[in-house]
């Protein structure tokens, strides 16, 4: 599914490790596209978050990382409560599922999840989340494409 | 003395002398529940778990073996033993040959048969309870086990995999040489450490898990290992030539692992003086195997040691490894019926042919 928006300018990251969590916000400021990147070390403040940009109709983020091993919410529990989130305004917002565990099962449910666009293993890649970005929003360049080093 | 665990027999029978007669004989050895008929008895069973459970087989509502046949579903635990005063052989051995009852003793009986028949059906009864407790208490320890080596799979790596983010930051921000060396060492390190964990799963699931079967897409499958792998050393450079003319059906586990292995290898004993880096991944599908060749331009293995190398915690000079990799990646391949062979000269690189069966 190609965002009718044709430029990415939000992205929410959500793991309950906080060096993970900042690591991830490291590489995505590297990425040097986004307004906007809220970052949840709780999912449930997380979901609370999106529901309230839904009840004010407001524009849910372009892009979610989400981690899979959380206490009190998981990420696949994370999931469910976001599809409750109106279809209008959640079908511009494209998951990315970031994990360092490699357990079969766990891919194999996440890959039975439509709403999520990709599995990616930790750490998060500079060259990789380039990579999406492009294929997800085909018309936008800035400098991104191959994009290597800093500006 | 110990007190024993008390017995607890019922005897069902619709002769109310019958019923005393056995209560005389044997409420000193065990506790004895008595029922004058099914509904009767149906009711203690409801409410007491009896042990062993003697019935005679003339009774004017059911006969034993009918009713040792509805008690089947329910109470599959007691022995039953059928009292019986005439012999219907083709009764009895349908009752015997279906698991009906424990045993049968003839009427009158003599005292010394059933008390004998009563005891070895106790003791039957102790040895299926104890086999059943033990299958129940290696189930546990087999759930316990699976959630252990998942949580390690996640809480080892997950610190790893951040260690592994910070040092990739250093090298994006142009950091990685500051330190002298360290920060490579330090680097080492932490894929050593990464690198084990995931040998000792991989060890783990193989020798655990049935092979399933699955439909295969190699150049799928290939592509995203190889995006994995090549994060840990991005000089070197990847050929892939796949072709798969029919579809492939084997376990996807055991097959990955094998490739991740040769990977993961190729990449390691890369020469570090090579400018040109590289790594060949050729696959060949057709309806009766994946032929699949691996080749690399890295420091290689001498000739005497190419039998050792599949030998569990054989490490190969350079240090590097666990020495379980290529152990894990055999009996992996052993699962699966296929083979490998290994062609390689010092220097110059290696080739691992490996071959697996298409279960079409």
């Amino acid at each position: 599914m190609v965002s009718k928006f044709n430029q990415p300018q939000s992205i929410m990251l959500i793991d309950d490790n906080k060096v993970a969590l900042l690591l991830c916000r490291k590489i995505i400021e590297k990425v040097n596209i986004f307004d906007e990147i809220i970052s949840f070390q709780n999912p449930i403040y997380a979901i609370r978050h999106l529901q309230a940009l839904e009840a004010n109709k407001d524009l849910l983020p372009d892009i979610i990382l989400l981690d899979l091993q959380m206490p009190e919410m998981d990420g696949f529990e994370f999931l469910d409560h976001f599809k409750n989130i109106q279809k209008e305004y959640r079908q511009n917002s494209h998951i990315l599922i970031l994990t360092s565990s490699i357990d079969e099962n766990d891919a194999e449910k996440i890959r039975k999840q439509k709403i999520v666009h990709k599995l990616l293993d930790k750490p998060l890649m500079l060259d990789t989340i380039i990579s999406i970005i492009n294929e997800l929003y085909p018309s936008f360049e800035y400098p991104l494409r191959g994009y290597k080093g800093t500006l | 003395m110990i007190k024993m665990p008390s017995i607890k027999v019922l005897y069902v029978d619709d002769e109310p002398y019958n019923l005393e007669s056995f209560r005389a004989m044997f409420r000193r050895q065990y506790e004895i529940f008595t029922a004058s008929s099914a509904m009767e008895a149906y009711d203690i069973l409801e409410k007491t778990e009896v042990h062993v459970i003697v019935s005679d087989q003339k009774m004017p509502d059911i006969t034993g073996v009918e009713f040792f046949k509805s008690l089947k579903e329910k109470y599959p635990d007691p022995l039953r033993i059928l009292v019986t005063g005439f012999v219907d052989v083709q009764v009895l051995a349908d009752a015997i040959n279906h698991g009906d009852i424990y045993h049968y003793i003839t009427k009158p009986w003599n005292d010394l048969d059933l008390k004998q028949s009563i005891a070895n059906a106790y003791e039957a009864y102790a040895a299926r309870a104890s086999l059943k407790e033990k299958v129940i208490s290696l189930q546990r320890s087999n759930d316990e086990l699976n959630r252990f080596v998942y949580s390690i799979s996640h809480e080892l790596r997950a610190p790893l995999t951040s260690a592994i983010g910070i040092i990739n930051l250093i090298k994006l921000e142009d950091l990685y040489h500051s330190s002298g060396s360290y920060w490579e060492l330090m680097e080492t390190c932490i894929k050593d450490l990464d690198y084990y964990i995931n040998n000792i799963l991989d060890y783990y699931k193989n020798s655990r898990f049935e092979a399933e079967r699955e439909n295969i897409d190699f150049q799928a499958l290939v592509d995203r290992l190889i995006s994995i792998h090549k994060k840990s050393d991005l000089d070197v450079k990847f050929f892939t030539d796949i072709v798969q003319e029919n579809t492939f059906f084997g376990d996807k586990f055991r097959t990955e692992l094998i490739f991740s292995n040769l990977i993961s290898n190729a990449i390691r004993y890369q020469n570090p003086e090579e400018t040109d880096k590289k790594v060949d991944v050729l696959i060949r599908v057709n309806a009766k195997e994946a032929l699949i060749n691996i080749v690399d331009n890295g420091v290689g293995i001498p000739k005497e040691i190419h039998d050792k190398i599949f030998n569990q915690f054989f490490r190969g000079q350079s240090e590097k490894g666990t020495g379980l990799g290529l152990f894990i990646l055999k009996e992996a391949l052993s699962k699966l019926n296929g083979s490998i062979t290994v062609d390689s000269l010092p220097k110059a690189g290696s080739r691992f042919i490996v071959r697996l069966p298409n279960n079409v």
